[in-house]
């Protein structure tokens, strides 16, 4: 026969394993099944995206039902116009661009066969680097991985546009719920702090992706009506490559601008265009330190440089080009968790 | 197995019907319609606790209040003990908690602040927790229910301070009494050994 204490010490240790066990498969399930994480990254990103708009609803007056779907549809409305009114733009800068690859990637090439040729004369020592031939390797390389991999990317690319809107609507609808469910199970010696803890995540992982989101935009936004204005080539998908890169901390804004600078290079652009393009690139930024920044502490998580470095190699290692876009962002979000629980965990041992 | 189902279905109903009536005849929300009622059901968290198994302990960290359903709470601080020469508490009990009666709201105002005593279950109970977090949702999503809890919390917290404040008074006097009686009594030991 066991005591009162034995009893409340193993339902606290069952609770605790289930809780545990539920965590990590769930996580389980996120990294074995195909599109999985991609398709939640997504979702978790849009639904905290859409909350503040669902609060504002709710707040109004509106069913819940209601106060959900109208910015859930309006953001697949707003998504749909634009793919339909940027998609033929789209599709003639996709063309002219891979009429115009082989010129850029032989421009490239021969710009490094320069610098190369200038810095090889400038070692005493025998030294080669050959980066135009690593280049031109690596070009066709990627060019014929890339044919073999388009219809296996255009599968996951399929799967992940139907998953996530589908995932966004239920994380928006029951997402509450589920965080409950969960909560529910933690042994009642550590529901407080479970609940406290994941408020705060819940709070400062919804801010960090906001700012994230609201800054890319931004600067895609500033390049794309820039670029466009100075009717520079590929203006969208410089943009697009801007708001991508921009996900990164510190290195994203230089990185987003780089293929502009090739391409003004390469098409021998007159100097006063690069200057009037490089401003472009440089009023994004001067909007997003002014404005953006000061508007958002959620930055305050941002990793130290080395580490973003590491992690973006890491992910590019992991994922390939999806783990390039999401390993800076997913590693400052666990970065914050990690903060959060540590300080939560101080806070209630103090 | 039908019987089952259909017992289960009664009890989870019934136990739904008693959580909105004791959050109905809480001070906290007994000005809210049915509507509102259930809006705050939505969020209180049901635990159970088993006799003897402490709910939170004095200078823990209070994140809100808890709502008796089932079962009774006690509530004790520890003070030290004068009977020995070291440092050492006992507990002494406040109060007995039953069914209906509330208690730790004074966490959902303040920030990280500590328990001031420890509840223990007194016997197997069943408790409705109402947490920071929860009023937070409320304040943001539905306001106008916000507002009436926030100035019911209000009108708790002024009574308890009222009250407090008479039992500080009370106590006061009741020292003042105690003083001059002993006063009194050794002015009279003193005149009896002239």
């Amino acid at each position: 026969m066991k005591t009162p204490e034995q009893l409340i010490k193993r339902e606290r240790y069952l609770r605790l394993i289930s809780v545990f066990t539920i965590l990590v498969l769930a996580f389980a399930i996120l990294l074995a099944v195909d599109n999985m994480l991609v398709s939640f990254v997504l979702s978790f990103a849009s639904a905290y995206f859409l909350t503040p708009f669902v609060k504002h609803l709710k707040r109004t007056g509106l069913r819940p039902d209601l106060a959900i779907s109208i910015p859930f549809f309006s953001l697949f409305v707003i998504l749909t116009i634009v793919i339909v009114l940027t998609l033929p733009v789209l599709i003639n800068q996709f063309r002219e661009l891979q009429e115009n690859l082989p010129k850029y990637l032989e421009g490239i090439s021969f710009l490094l066969q320069k610098w190369e040729h200038k810095l090889n004369s400038n070692i005493p020592f025998n030294f080669k680097l050959d980066l135009s031939e690593k280049l031109g390797t690596w070009s066709e390389l990627t060019i014929s991985t890339g044919i073999q991999y388009a219809p296996r990317l255009a599968q996951q690319l399929f799967t992940v546009t139907l998953l996530s809107p589908l995932f966004t609507y239920f994380i928006l609808k029951d997402g509450r719920q589920i965080a409950r469910k969960v909560l529910s199970i933690f042994p009642n010696n550590l529901h407080e702090m479970a609940l406290t803890l994941s408020d705060r995540i819940n709070s400062q992982l919804g801010d960090f992706i906001r700012a994230r989101l609201i800054e890319a935009l931004i600067v895609g936004i500033v390049v794309w009506i820039g670029l466009t204005v100075l009717a520079f080539p590929y203006a969208i998908f410089l943009a697009l490559f801007a708001v991508v890169m921009n996900l990164i901390p510190y290195v994203g804004p230089f990185i987003g601008a780089v293929p502009a600078f090739l391409i003004a290079v390469i098409n021998q652009e007159p100097s006063f265009n690069v200057l009037l393009m490089s401003l472009v690139y440089f009023i994004a930024q001067v909007i997003d330190i002014l404005f953006v920044i000061p508007l958002v502490v959620a930055r305050t998580v941002n990793l130290h440089p080395i580490t973003v470095i590491i992690v973006f190699i890491i992910g590019a290692h992991v994922m390939g080009v999806l783990g390039m876009i999401i390993s800076v962002p997913v590693a400052s979000a666990i970065k914050l968790i990690s903060l959060t629980v540590y300080d939560q965990l101080i806070k209630f041992r103090a | 197995m039908i019987n089952l189902l259909w017992d289960n279905i009664f009890k989870k109903d019934e136990r739904a019907q008693n959580v909105s009536h004791i959050l109905s005849q809480n001070r906290l929300f007994h000005n809210l319609n049915g509507k509102e009622i259930k809006i705050v059901e939505d969020l209180v968290h049901e635990r159970h606790y088993r006799a003897g198994e402490s709910i939170f302990r004095q200078g823990d960290i209070g994140i809100g209040m808890y709502i008796l359903v089932k079962g009774a709470v006690d509530i004790s601080v520890l003070e030290s003990d004068e009977t020995t020469s070291t440092d050492q508490y006992k507990e002494v009990l406040i109060t007995k908690l039953k069914k209906g009666d509330f208690f730790g709201e004074i966490s959902l105002v303040e920030e990280n602040g500590k328990r001031t005593a420890r509840a223990i279950a007194a016997e197997d109970s069943i408790l409705l927790g109402f947490f920071k977090p929860d009023l937070n949702v409320i304040l943001e999503n539905h306001p106008a229910i916000g507002i009436k809890i926030a100035i019911n919390l209000a009108e708790v917290i002024g009574r308890r301070l009222k009250s407090t404040t008479e039992k500080i008074t009370q106590l006061r006097n009741e020292i003042k009494i105690l003083s001059e009686l002993q006063r009194v009594h050794e002015n009279t030991g003193t005149t009896h050994k002239a």
